[in-house]
């Protein structure tokens, strides 16, 4: 699963630590979920499109091998 | 987003690491060099220091195993899991090596070891790997 969370950050212009605080995670979360390393629950999927006010499947992409 | 878990206040964690030191200092002058404290003599015949040294160092590491980050949401959660997995696959491991590779005397000091590895195995690999992150995070860019 890819997502494109970096680049909706960008966009928002927040700092990793910034989205970290307006979710309640750690910024190591945030950098785990950006690199791929780990994929949120559902709750903070849902957190993260309410945050950046997109739907969720424009934030977490499924891949073919998915 | 504070996980819910059954897990010590994120303020514990200086205590029992202070305490792991001081009870590993004890037990390996114990065990390699068979220091006993006068003042745990309890009789003539019985000295109580690596009992003290076993139970004091067993009680100081569960609580810094399960001590709560100061922001403990759900990837350390799976963080602690993934540990916990690695530590007991390793453990049960090096256990499988020892019996075939050890006996009499040498086997019972294995298992004595074995007391601890679990335990030392998780805090090695649940805090290399928040280091690990610690990393990644200072060299990535915000």
């Amino acid at each position: 699963m890819k997502n494109t969370l970096k680049l909706e950050r960008a966009r928002h212009a927040f700092t990793q630590a910034l989205l970290a605080e307006k979710l309640g995670v750690s910024r190591q979360t945030i950098n785990a979920i950006e690199t791929g390393r780990y994929i949120p629950s559902t709750e903070l999927a849902l957190k993260l499109s309410k945050i950046f006010a997109l739907p969720v499947e424009q934030l977490f992409i499924l891949e073919d091998e998915d | 987003m504070q996980h819910k878990s059954f897990l010590f206040s994120s303020r514990w964690t200086l205590p029992p690491f202070i305490a792991v030191l001081l009870f590993t200092a004890m037990f390996i002058a114990n065990t390699f060099f068979n220091i006993e404290f006068a003042f745990l003599q309890v009789n003539k015949n019985s000295n109580i220091t690596d009992e003290i040294a076993l139970s004091g160092l067993i009680i100081s590491m569960l609580f810094l195993a399960f001590c709560r980050e100061k922001i403990d949401d759900e990837y350390y959660s799976k963080l602690r899991l993934r540990s916990w997995q690695m530590a007991i696959v390793v453990n049960y491991g090096l256990l499988l090596v020892g019996i075939w590779a050890s006996y009499g005397l040498s086997f019972l000091a294995l298992t004595y070891f074995n007391l601890l590895t679990p335990l030392v195995l998780y805090l090695l690999l649940y805090n290399g790997r928040k280091c690990i992150d610690s990393l990644r995070y200072k060299n990535v860019e915000r």
